[in-house]
């Protein structure tokens, strides 16, 4: 019976904590709560197969995993690490095969990982957004729920209130360091959500990846949770983010919300 | 090419006193020469032309947001306006010249500023002025722009008192300390 109890005690040590030997530190993840994300600053490479893709998205999410984030977004572009040639020279079948190619690997890493894995392919200029659950499974829609929590992509149209929205991104310009501010942190400010951005860097790819929150959602004011010190190098952000935190934010958002509607809607 | 004075700026030989002063080469005084504060909502005062205000509400129709003048349509937003995604969304194709935020803050925060201002801007595409008030009595000026090849659209992030010239057509602009520091 001591012996049960004694083994009781250790399972639940074992489903309650993770313990991350690298950091040297026990993050606490509770079964049914979503606390922490993930981005990764990824560096563009001419990848010689798949294989050295997979082993590089690979050690990503187990990097990121060991700080305890539960889902990680990656940026735009993916599928373009897998190219041989430059896209004009692809057929659309050899196009569609590197896009199946590149989900299995994602799939993989997701199911293998236990983890939730956004990204998105880059068609001839159009973004294609995918979110991958903890099972390796693509879903469907616009609107997901991830342990209750409402997530969405930037890009797509969102009808009803989210909480986190996913920015995938790869450019090859940026204007200033106020252009860090003009996509996703805006986006936090405007329509009181937590977000997450990615970039590809490296090459001639440029980009500064954060998690952002409104500015009353932070105790700095700056709506900046986590942000990349590099626009050209890789890095991995992971923080831990408090959605109740949001709630105080939204009232804002909220206040005379159906006058405006009205307003918006007449004009 | 427009001047905008914000804020008091006693150098100025053309006018002893600002508040928000926006002129144009063609008119001495074209819009609010004196931007008041009062417990029905702000007014551009000009003198020589009408009286504008926007009451402190939410507006029933959005024409309620904007007053004309003889060579600018000009939009009046308050303070959690600026960062209504939808409802700049709709200014944008108002086809307004510029935008004039009141900004009531609990203390100075840049990033309020960048989010109110320099975001309207970016997400209508229109210069926008921030009038920043700030406790007990504190008026800031700050001026933004769309992003651009040339430009962060950062051009006054808060000051008492500064001038910016504005051309309509091409959104350029210089800002006289700028214009001295080259000279």
């Amino acid at each position: 019976m001591i012996f049960g109890r004694i083994l009781n005690f250790f399972r639940s040590l074992f489903f309650k904590k993770k313990t991350n030997a690298f950091f040297n530190r026990t993050i606490q993840i509770e079964s049914n709560a979503f606390e922490y994300v993930g981005v990764v600053q990824f560096q563009h490479q001419n990848f010689k197969n798949a294989k050295d893709f997979h082993a590089k998205v690979l050690s990503n999410v187990e990097i990121a995993k060991m700080e305890g984030a539960q889902l990680v977004l990656f940026p735009a572009g993916m599928n373009i690490e897998l190219y041989s040639l430059p896209e004009e020279n692809l057929s659309e079948n050899q196009i569609s095969k590197i896009e199946d190619e590149c989900l299995k690997i994602f799939s993989n890493v997701a199911s293998t990982e236990k983890i939730y894995l956004g990204y998105a392919d880059l068609v001839k200029g159009r973004k294609i957004c995918h979110l991958l659950n903890s099972n390796g499974k693509l879903l469907d829609g616009n609107i997901f729920t991830i342990y209750n929590v409402k997530v969405a992509f930037m890009d797509d149209d969102i009808n009803e209130d989210v909480d986190l929205i996913l920015n995938p991104c790869i450019v090859k310009k940026w204007i200033g360091d106020y252009e860090s501010f003009g996509h996703a942190w805006l986006y936090s400010q405007q329509e009181y959500v937590y977000s997450m951005e990615s970039y590809m860097v490296g090459d001639h790819f440029i980009g500064q990846s954060g998690i952002y929150a409104p500015i009353e959602a932070t105790e700095s004011m700056s709506g900046i949770i986590r942000q990349a010190q590099s626009k050209l190098l890789e890095e991995i952000l992971v923080s831990k983010i408090d959605f109740s935190d949001l709630e105080i934010a939204k009232s804002r958002k909220n206040a005379n919300k159906s006058e405006y509607a009205r307003l918006i809607e007449n004009k | 090419m427009f001047k905008i004075y914000m804020g008091s700026i006693l150098s100025s030989t053309e006018f002893t006193k600002f508040d928000l002063g926006i002129t144009s080469d063609l008119t001495l005084s074209t819009i609010g020469r004196w931007l008041k504060v009062d417990n029905n909502g702000i007014v551009f005062d000009d003198s020589n032309f009408t009286i504008f205000q926007r009451r402190w509400r939410v507006p029933v129709t959005l024409d309620e947001l904007v007053f004309e003048t003889s060579t600018l349509k000009v939009g009046a937003l308050y303070n959690d306006e600026l960062r209504m995604r939808a409802l700049l969304l709709k200014i944008a194709e108002m086809k307004i010249d510029l935008i004039v935020g009141y900004l009531k803050s609990q203390s100075y925060n840049p990033y309020e500023l960048i989010a109110s201002g320099w975001g309207c801007a970016q997400t209508t595409g229109i210069p926008t002025i921030i009038v920043n008030v700030t406790p007990p009595n504190n008026v800031n000026y700050s001026f933004f722009l769309k992003m651009s090849e040339f430009n962060d659209g950062m051009i006054v992030l808060s000051d008492r008192y500064t001038m910016v010239n504005l051309s309509m057509e091409k959104k350029e602009y210089t800002q006289n300390n700028k214009g001295q520091a080259e000279k």
